[in-house]
C-alpha cells in the first residue's frame, strides 16, 4: 500500500465480495459496514498519496459485537441487546480507526462472550472454514473465522476463559491475551470484569504484534488499566530466541487434560523445532489444571450472573440455553465461596509467577485436539470439560495461540506460550519465530466456489 | 494463624433448588430450572476444589489498593473520568 501497488479501496471491495460469495456459510459477520468502510479507505488512499504511513492505514479489520461502535448495532449476539445501537465508540475501537484502520463490520460471538455455540438464537453459530462441519472455538468465533477465511486482516477478540486463544486454535490463526491491564476494555460490554481481557487476533504472531502497538497503552476510563512502560512489540520480534529458557508444562497434556494423539505429535515437534532455535526446553510444573479451572469458574460463574442478574431475572427465556447453563448457577455462589476463589486466584498468581523466575516463557498445547463437530455437542459437556488456557485468565499474563500443526484431516492444532506479566513482547516474538520455523502460515483453508 | 474454611455442601435436591431460585429472584420455567440443577451440580464440584486456607494476617481475597495521587494533584476517579469521556453516551436495549 505504501508503495501504491495495493489500493485500500479496491482490497476493501475484492473483501467485502469475498465475504458476499463465502460469509452466509460461515456467518462470521453478525453486521457489515460496507460503507464507512469504503469511505474509510478512501481516505486512506488519500491520506497514502499525501505521503502518510502508519502500520494500520487502510488495513481492513473486524470487530467483535461486544466491542461499542459509534452509530453501529451492537448485539452481543444476545436479543437482550439486539436493537442496541451505541453513541461512542469502544476505546480500542476509537484507536484502530485513528490509525487509520478499515473496519469492515462486526464479528459473531458466542452471546454475551460466553458459551458455547447456541442454535436458539436469531443469529447462526460461526462455523469453522477449514471443515464448516466444525466447531470454531469461541466465543470470538467471528473474528478467529473471518481472519481465517481471508475476509479482514486481523480482528479483535476478547478472552474471559480462553476465547481468543481456542478460536485462535481451532481456526489455525495467532491470537494474544495480552497482560490484564494493558489494552483497554473502556466501552466493551463485560463478562466476568476480573477476567476479562483484550486482544488481536490475526493470521500472524506478526500482525498481531502491530494490533497490540495500536491497541495498548493506559487508558483513565478502565478501572483495570495499568500505566506500563511503552513497548514496541512487532520491533521486537526480530531479536533471536536463542538461549530462552522454555518450560514445556508436560503434566497438562500428559495428565491434567490428555490431549489427542495428534496434538502430542505437534507438541513433539514444537519443542525440537525450539531446540534447533537455541532455545533451552525443560519440563515446568504449574498447580493442578483442575484447581484453576475450578478457580476460574467459580469466579466467571458469579461475575457474569452479577452482570445479568436484572435479565436473568426478568427474561431468562431469552437468553440462550448455553447461557443460561453457565451463568444461572452464579445466582446461587456464596460470597464465602466467590472470596475463597479470589484468594486462592492470588496463590495461583504466586506459584506462576515463582515459575518465572527459571524460566522465560512455557509452552503447552492450546486446546486438546483439533476443532469437534459444531453440532451434536450436549450443551451441558461445557460445564464439565477442561480446556488448556485457564491459567493465562487465571494470573492475568499474557498467552497466546499459534498454528503449531495440522491433523492428518487438514484441521489446525495451536501452540500455546504463555509469558510473565508484561513479557507480550517476549510471546510475541517466539510465536512470530516458531511460525517461520513450523511452516504452517503457507497453507490457507480452501472456501468451495 | 490459619482457618480452613468449608464450601457449598453436597448437590441440593430439585425443592431446595427451587427454594434457592426464588431466594436469588430467579423465575424460571421447569426446563430452566432442571439446567440450573445441572449448573449448580457443577458449580458446587469446582467450589469443593478451590483450596480454603484463610491467613487472617494477610488475606489475598480483600486486598484494596488505592492509586498514589500524580505531582500532588487530586487524582481523578477512573469513575469520573469515564463519565466525562464518555458524556451522555448510554447503553438501550433491555436496560443492561
Amino acid at each position: 500500500m505504501a508503495r501504491g501497488a495495493l489500493s485500500p479501496v479496491e482490497l476493501t471491495r475484492a473483501l467485502f465480495a469475498r465475504i458476499q460469495a463465502h460469509d452466509s456459510r460461515l456467518a462470521s459477520f453478525v453486521t457489515l459496514t460496507e460503507k464507512p468502510a469504503l469511505a474509510a479507505a478512501r481516505a486512506a488512499e488519500r491520506a497514502l498519496r499525501e505521503g502518510k504511513r502508519g502500520p494500520l492505514l487502510g488495513i481492513p479489520l473486524g470487530v467483535k459485537d461486544i466491542f461499542e461502535t459509534k452509530g453501529v448495532r451492537t448485539t452481543a449476539c444476545s436479543r437482550i441487546l439486539a436493537d442496541h445501537v451505541p453513541t461512542a465508540d469502544a476505546e480500542v475501537v476509537r484507536r484502530l480507526r485513528a490509525a487509520g484502520a478499515v473496519l469492515m463490520g462486526k464479528t459473531t460471538t458466542h452471546e454475551f462472550a460466553l458459551g458455547g455455540p447456541a442454535f436458539d438464537l436469531p443469529w447462526p453459530p460461526a462455523r469453522n472454514p477449514w471443515d464448516a462441519t466444525r466447531f470454531t472455538g469461541g466465543s470470538s468465533s467471528g473474528s478467529g473465522v473471518a481472519v481465517a477465511a481471508g475476509f479482514c486482516l486481523g480482528a479483535l477478540g476478547s478472552d474471559t476463559g480462553g476465547s481468543i486463544r481456542m478460536p485462535a486454535s481451532y481456526c489455525g490463526v495467532a491470537g494474544i491475551k495480552p497482560t490484564a491491564g494493558l489494552v483497554s476494555r473502556s466501552g466493551v460490554i463485560p463478562l466476568a470484569p476480573s477476567l476479562d481481557t483484550v486482544g488481536p487476533m490475526a493470521w500472524t504472531a506478526e500482525d498481531c504484534a502491530i494490533l497490540l502497538d495500536v491497541l495498548a497503552g493506559h487508558d483513565p476510563t478502565d478501572p483495570a488499566s495499568v500505566k506500563a512502560p511503552r513497548v514496541g512489540y512487532r520491533r521486537g520480534l526480530a531479536a533471536p530466541v536463542k538461549g530462552l529458557r522454555i518450560g514445556f508444562l508436560r503434566r497438562f497434556t500428559e495428565a491434567d487434560v490428555p490431549v489427542t494423539p495428534e496434538v502430542a505429535a505437534m507438541l513433539a515437534r514444537t519443542l525440537k523445532l525450539l531446540e534447533s532455535l537455541g532455545c533451552r526446553v525443560e519440563e515446568a510444573k504449574l498447580p493442578a489444571m483442575a484447581e484453576f479451572m475450578a478457580t476460574c469458574r467459580i469466579l466467571l460463574t458469579a461475575e457474569a450472573y452479577a452482570m445479568h442478574e436484572l435479565n436473568l431475572q426478568q427474561r431468562a427465556g431469552d437468553f440462550s440455553r448455553s447461557f443460561r447453563l453457565r451463568t444461572l448457577a452464579g445466582g446461587l455462589i456464596r460470597a464465602a465461596d466467590y472470596l475463597a476463589a479470589q484468594r486462592n486466584r492470588n496463590e495461583l498468581i504466586a506459584a506462576t509467577a515463582a515459575l518465572f523466575r527459571r524460566f522465560d516463557l512455557l509452552i503447552t498445547a492450546a486446546t486438546p485436539g483439533p476443532a469437534a463437530p459444531l453440532e451434536g455437542q450436549p450443551a451441558e459437556e461445557a460445564l464439565l470439560g477442561m480446556t488448556l488456557v485457564t491459567p493465562g485468565n487465571i494470573t492475568g499474563f499474557p498467552a497466546m495461540s499459534v498454528c503449531g500443526g495440522f491433523s492428518e484431516n487438514g484441521l489446525p492444532m495451536g501452540v500455546q506460550i504463555l509469558g510473565p506479566a508484561f513479557g507480550d513482547a517476549a510471546v510475541l516474538r517466539l510465536g512470530h519465530h516458531l511460525e517461520r520455523a513450523n511452516g504452517t502460515r503457507a497453507a490457507r483453508p480452501a472456501l468451495p466456489a | 494463624m490459619e482457618q480452613h474454611e468449608k464450601p457449598i455442601s453436597a448437590a441440593p435436591t430439585a425443592a431446595e433448588i427451587e427454594i434457592l431460585a426464588a431466594r436469588a429472584g430467579l423465575h424460571l420455567n421447569p426446563g430452566q430450572m432442571a439446567d440450573l440443577a445441572i449448573a449448580w451440580r457443577y458449580a458446587v464440584q469446582a467450589a469443593a476444589l478451590v483450596p480454603r486456607v484463610i491467613r487472617f494476617a494477610d488475606d489475598f481475597a480483600f486486598a484494596f489498593h488505592l492509586a498514589p495521587p500524580a505531582h500532588g494533584k487530586p487524582a481523578k476517579s477512573s469513575t469520573s473520568a469515564r463519565r466525562a469521556k464518555r458524556g451522555s453516551a448510554k447503553r438501550g436495549g433491555g436496560g443492561h
